[in-house]
């Protein structure tokens, strides 16, 4: 059964979650869901923008940063956030997923990076987890 | 786990992991700290995570861990690792993603009774005038040419551009430009980010701070740097911005393959590296000189909107409203310096993630103000409580590779403190004490609250009886910006 669960967890002075999903895919799903909680993103009312994302990376654990870091360059740059996305992993350690984005509403918290400390992917009772580390 | 007990007490504020503790250990870790800062550092993953980076290739000397120490990603907060040049290596990890994040103070002959009824105005001019906030953009809009420039003349840029005044570029670390600097190393996504971003304080920890000098500890020091009891001075606190971290974001995923194909193992992989002299370090060096020149010019673009704040509330409300810089440190950088080890000069490369370069008297790369005196080393506290205003002693560069603690430390996570304190309140609580506040978020303000954060005085104690700096003056908050 498909499923996401996050919860942030202590870190003494960044942002630490630990996200669960049923596979691998779920779980980059999963962070993205996480990410939205952390910042308390808002969609605004605004045109929805549909873009294609290719990422590949060395590594499962790679590729889910990877994958965070497109969001947060995105949020940032262009004020948008991932409003909706589909995704495929055609190969290991390779993503294609269309998001939909939407502008959002200006944000209270700021994350400047999310980062490689203590990453691992690991297996738990019923799917996949890890502990995204961000700074801020 | 590590316990007390792990630790050698080599000297009353010091103290030693030896490499004997873990098998991967290439150097030993010394903590500067009293009984209750080590208890406190024993707290989170701070004391793990510098024995982690003690198994970095190459290290010239002990990992040096500061009182003001937290838990960090890799590399502790508060933590200085110094390799050797040229066979040693380069970790972005352990100079952090706000690449040269440092603290800038100015002095004043503005006497705190004759401006006491302009700080509300003052505060509120300072948070109109310095914009701040997550991803704010300011009021300059770099082409990509002069992003180019910042990249390779930092606060020369400001100078050029009537950002700055002569003495602002001597009284700022390296004069405000690190050699180095490259922008063919720096992506489009970075120079994206910075374009937009020079002139802002950002969010987070970072803040504007008008202080009052409450004690002076050091009457030929203080002069040397223009201090008076009783007078006002002004503090900013920020980095690179986003340039700076996605210069980082890019190089710790770049020298994930690095450290691969130079077989370097690592217990984190925040902590990856790679030679100094290899193509993925110096482009590392140069992208990171880019992001320290960014940062050196962004303090000071926010100093000369700060004085465009003081000039508008006080211009014919005091005699002289005009800011004078006493020093500008970063305390995340990577920089090659020349220290003695075994008695012998030798070339590091120091990492200092969370702490302050504190050179000595005499040393060549001070200012002349300062040459007798020693580096300033600005510490700030926590939103509420005590800054101070050290040096730099010859002590520092024998125990530290020249380095001292940057601000009181952590304590309490942003999630408990959140949980601890109201924003709304501490608010109040801290305009009754009669310190302005402007803040963009009552959540923000809640997780900086000065209780998630250890006690000032308590650290600077600890590097005063160390030896590695000496005080100069303690001054108290009156209003503050938060980003």
């Amino acid at each position: 059964m498909k499923f996401c669960r996050f919860q942030e967890i202590e870190h003494t002075a960044d942002l630490a979650i630990k996200i669960q999903a049923s596979d691998f895919q779920q779980l980059l799903g999963c962070a993205s869901h996480a990410l939205h909680a952390l910042l308390n993103l808002v969609f605004t009312p605004s045109d929805e923008q549909e873009r294609v994302i290719k990422l590949a990376a060395p590594d499962r654990e790679s590729l889910l940063v990877r994958w965070v870091e497109e969001q947060l360059y995105l949020i940032e740059v262009e004020k948008r956030g991932w409003r909706a996305w589909s995704l495929n992993i055609p190969e290991p350690n390779e993503l294609v997923a269309v998001v939909h984005t939407a502008s959002i509403a200006p944000l209270e918290r700021q994350i400047k990076a999310v980062t490689f400390h203590d990453l691992e992917i690991r297996e738990c009772a019923d799917g996949l987890e890890a502990v995204l580390v961000f700074d801020v | 786990m590590i316990r007390k007990e792990d630790f050698t007490h080599i000297a009353p504020v010091i103290w030693e992991i030896p490499t004997t503790f873990r098998g991967d250990m290439r150097v030993p870790v010394r903590l500067f700290a009293d009984a209750s800062l080590l208890e406190a550092a024993l707290k989170d993953q701070s004391m793990e995570q510098a024995i982690n980076a003690s198994t970095l290739p190459g290290l010239a000397g002990p990992i040096i861990v500061m009182p003001d120490v937290h838990q960090g990603y890799g590399f502790p907060i508060g933590g200085v690792a110094a390799s050797r040049f040229p066979d040693g290596v380069i970790s972005p990890g352990a100079i952090g993603y706000d690449i040269n994040c440092g603290v800038r103070m100015l002095s004043t002959r503005i006497r705190y009774e004759e401006a006491k009824s302009h700080m509300n105005d003052l505060a509120t001019a300072l948070d109109i005038h310095c914009p701040s906030g997550v991803g704010v953009e300011g009021q300059i809009r770099l082409s990509a040419r002069q992003l180019e420039q910042v990249c390779r003349e930092g606060s020369t840029w400001a100078l050029k551009n009537n950002y700055a005044l002569p003495q602002d570029i001597e009284h700022t670390e390296q004069q405000g430009r690190i050699q180095a600097a490259n922008p063919a190393a720096v992506s489009s996504r970075a120079m994206q980010r910075g374009k937009n971003q020079l002139g802002t304080l950002g969010a987070g920890n970072h803040f504007i701070e008008v202080d009052v000098i409450e004690r002076i500890f050091d009457e030929p020091a203080a002069r040397a740097m223009g201090l008076e009891a009783g007078c006002l001075t002004l503090q900013l606190h920020c980095g690179s911005r986003g340039f700076g971290h996605q210069i980082c974001s890019d190089y710790v995923r770049q020298f994930q393959d690095a450290a691969r194909k130079y077989n370097i193992q690592l217990p984190d992989r925040e902590l990856v590296c790679a030679p100094l002299t290899s193509p993925e370090g110096e482009d590392y060096l140069a992208a990171m000189a880019c992001a320290a020149n960014y940062a050196f010019c962004n303090r000071q673009v926010l100093t000369h909107f700060a004085r465009e704040a003081f000039e508008q509330v006080l211009a014919g409300r005091v005699s002289d409203w005009e800011l004078r810089q006493i020093y500008d440190i970063a305390h995340n950088m990577g920089k090659v310096e020349t220290h003695e080890i075994n008695g012998k000069p030798m070339q590091v490369c120091v990492h200092r993630k969370g702490a302050t370069r504190a050179f000595g008297p005499g040393h060549p790369d001070l200012p002349a103000a300062y040459l007798s005196i020693g580096q300033p080393v600005l510490v700030p506290g926590s939103m509420g409580t005590s800054s101070w205003i050290l040096v730099g002693t010859e002590a520092s560069m024998a125990l530290s590779f020249g380095s001292s603690c940057h601000g009181a430390g952590r304590t309490m996570s942003r999630k408990k403190a959140k949980k601890t304190v109201r924003g709304d309140r501490l608010l109040d609580e801290l305009e009754q004490k009669g310190i302005q506040i402007r803040a963009r978020s009552m959540s923000g303000l809640a997780e900086e609250a000065p209780q998630a954060y250890k006690d000032v005085d308590a650290v600077v104690e600890v590097v005063v009886n160390a030896g590695i700096a000496r005080k100069i003056a303690r001054l108290r908050p009156l209003a503050v910006v938060k980003g």
